[in-house]
């Protein structure tokens, strides 16, 4: 059952992605490939990282995801970017100065997370 | 290179000029690096900068550098030159450090700008000026329409009054009055 995703991560989160160094923010090379098929006008990192940020400025509901390796807080959650909904899952890593974003691509398993 | 670093082949995707697809790929070779547990491949700075650099190269984007370096050309401070070019705030800092790209519909306006084509007196005077389009005279394109359709007509009945021309008048009036 999704939960409130933490106002600390989500600001966190969003402050990463919003300095875009790109030292402190991982992308699966799955993540672009995902991204380049769904928007290939707009599939720059800049364009994926900052697809994040109006969802993140809200309270915004998603699961916690405990299994992830490394160790970090994770969170999956649907978002709308230029009027597609999108899966997400982002984890924070241990540091908690580094961003690592899993594929972003169309919900495959229904509606719910 | 650090124990978990791997080269890894990769393609980008290059959109067509109508971004609605892409139109062709370009296979290259970063740096990354492999989960150990997951076996995921991770990107990490440098290759997704050199990624980013490849796909602008090839949709004929301005690079960074030549950006700040055209900014200097026109003697403009950051916010200058994005309160002539009415950007957001930080939309050309971005730019010029890398951290976004322009669309290309704005690459076309800095090609421009760069090429000399465009001065930035030019520019100011648009930005300052609401644009004004010119005033079509409605009722004399109407008048017009109907004096050729009128043709049309009289030639197949000579006989029959030019009706048009008087709706051509008569629309060229209520447009005037109107107006």
């Amino acid at each position: 059952m999704a939960v409130d995703i933490p106002e600390e991560w989500r600001m966190t989160v969003s402050s990463i992605l919003k300095e875009m160094d790109l030292k402190h923010i991982q992308l699966t090379d799955r993540t672009l490939n995902e991204f380049e098929a769904l928007f290939p006008h707009a599939s720059f990192t800049s364009d994926i990282v900052r697809s994040f940020l109006p969802a993140l400025r809200h309270p915004l509901e998603g699961n916690p995801v405990y299994s992830m390796i490394p160790p970090g807080e994770t969170y999956e959650f649907f978002y709308t970017h230029q009027g597609i909904k999108l899966y997400a899952k982002i984890s924070l890593l241990e540091d908690g100065k580094t961003v690592r974003i899993y594929p972003s691509h169309r919900p495959l398993k229904g509606d719910t997370l | 290179m650090s124990e978990n670093t791997v080269s890894i082949k990769m393609e980008v995707g290059i959109p067509t000029p109508d971004g609605t697809k892409i139109g062709y790929k370009i296979p290259v070779t970063v740096e990354g690096f492999v989960c150990p547990h997951t076996g995921e491949t991770i990107l990490t700075g440098d290759a997704l900068e050199e990624l980013d650099r490849i796909k602008a190269h090839h949709m004929g984007l301005m690079p960074p550098e030549h950006i700040g370096e055209l900014r200097n050309r026109m003697g403009l401070t950051q916010k200058e030159v994005s309160e002539l070019l009415q950007l957001g705030g930080k939309t050309w800092t971005r730019w010029e450090t890398g951290k976004a790209r322009p669309s290309r519909s704005m690459n076309i306006l800095l090609r421009a700008l760069w090429d000399g084509k465009l001065d930035t007196g030019y520019l100011e005077n648009i930005a300052r000026n609401p644009f004004t389009p010119v005033t079509l005279n409605l009722g004399s394109f109407l008048g017009k329409l109907a004096l050729k359709s009128a043709s049309k007509e009289q030639a197949k009945n000579p006989m029959q009054p030019n009706k048009a021309c008087n709706t051509c008048l008569a629309a060229n009036e209520e447009y005037e009055l109107a107006a």
